[in-house]
């Protein structure tokens, strides 16, 4: 009788082991970061969280991108049939004359320097920027960028014949440009500041002094 | 009424549609007929310059170059065939590569009215 009792668990002992086994089945999940029993273990997937704060977006690498994906769409395209096909790929300006810096700056135009590819390209850029003011319109001062213009010209182009390289010595006016003086040479012959008409040039806002 | 339906198909159509391929390239600002000044055929129609289609391959200074002798002012350079034959002026480019050159088959890309 003593036997049978000493080999019979005392219902005392029966739960304390009870509890000391789910005790150590916690374990694991108080260490290694589980779900509690009764949750599913999303394993080794990522954990999706929301942005604490609003990305910020820059406007000029959008715009970046956005001229990026015309270049590769416009690299996809066959090369034009032919002129008019050419013509009607060129960038136009509100009056329907071809924006030949447009052209330039979105790649649909990559014009040569020399007519021998092996030769070696004699044009030489400058961005120099000259602020020419304005008696007439003092307001709207022009800045000529030199930047653009070397894009397409060389500086013996100007130099000295129409412009001495000395920044003033030119006595610029709008009369002199429609006798095809200065300026006038090629714009409104074979060049258009854009956007047309006066502020294509007289684009600039002169600050109060 | 069929008359007048298979003059829409055989006359008018085809004209409409030559006339819509075979479009004239459009006038564009910098394009430039040049002045006849030596003696020549007056019938035949004088040179036309397109600017833009020459902008879009080269920069200004390819041609306005003192090697060139394009100054910055039409007219400025009397160009004859002769000088044009011998590498001058259009010449320098025109003779095949990298431009079409000279010949009888090619008179009215530039001599055209």
């Amino acid at each position: 009788m003593s036997l049978l009792a000493a080999c019979s668990t005392p219902p005392a002992l029966v739960s304390m082991a009870h509890t000391v086994r789910d005790t150590v089945a916690m374990i694991p999940a108080a260490l290694f970061d589980k779900p509690p029993p009764g949750q599913a273990d999303p394993g080794d997937a990522p954990v999706v969280r929301q942005p604490r704060r609003v990305p910020f977006i820059d406007p000029a690498i959008e715009e970046y991108k956005k001229m990026l994906a015309i270049a590769e769409a416009r690299a996809k395209l066959p090369p034009p049939a032919n002129w008019t096909e050419m013509y009607a790929r060129l960038p136009k300006d509100d009056e329907d004359n071809i924006d030949w810096m447009a052209a330039l700056k979105d790649k649909t135009i990559t014009p040569s320097g020399v007519i021998d590819a092996s030769a070696k390209d004699p044009g030489k850029t400058e961005d120099i920027e000259v602020e020419l003011s304005t008696s007439g319109k003092p307001k709207r001062m022009v800045i000529f960028s030199h930047e653009a213009h070397t894009q397409w010209l060389t500086c013996t182009n100007c130099h000295s014949a129409i412009f001495k390289k000395e920044a003033g010595t030119a006595k610029i006016t709008m009369d002199a440009i429609d006798e095809g003086k200065y300026c006038g040479v090629c714009h409104d012959k074979v060049a258009l500041a854009q956007p047309s008409g006066c502020k294509g040039c007289h684009k600039v806002k002169a600050k109060k002094s | 009424m069929i008359r007048l339906l298979r003059f829409v198909v055989l006359v008018l159509l085809p004209w409409v549609l030559t006339a819509a391929v075979a479009a004239p390239s459009p006038t564009v600002l910098g394009d430039i007929r040049f002045e006849r000044k030596s003696k020549g055929d007056e019938e035949f129609a004088p040179a036309v310059f397109p600017h833009w289609v020459h902008r879009v391959r080269y920069k200004c200074y390819v041609c306005h170059n003192k090697e060139m002798g394009f100054a910055f002012k039409s007219g400025s350079v009397a160009i004859t065939m002769e000088s044009i034959d011998q590498g001058k002026y259009c010449g320098a480019c025109h003779k095949g590569e990298p431009a079409f050159g000279i010949s009888f088959e090619t008179c009215n890309r530039c001599h055209r009215k």
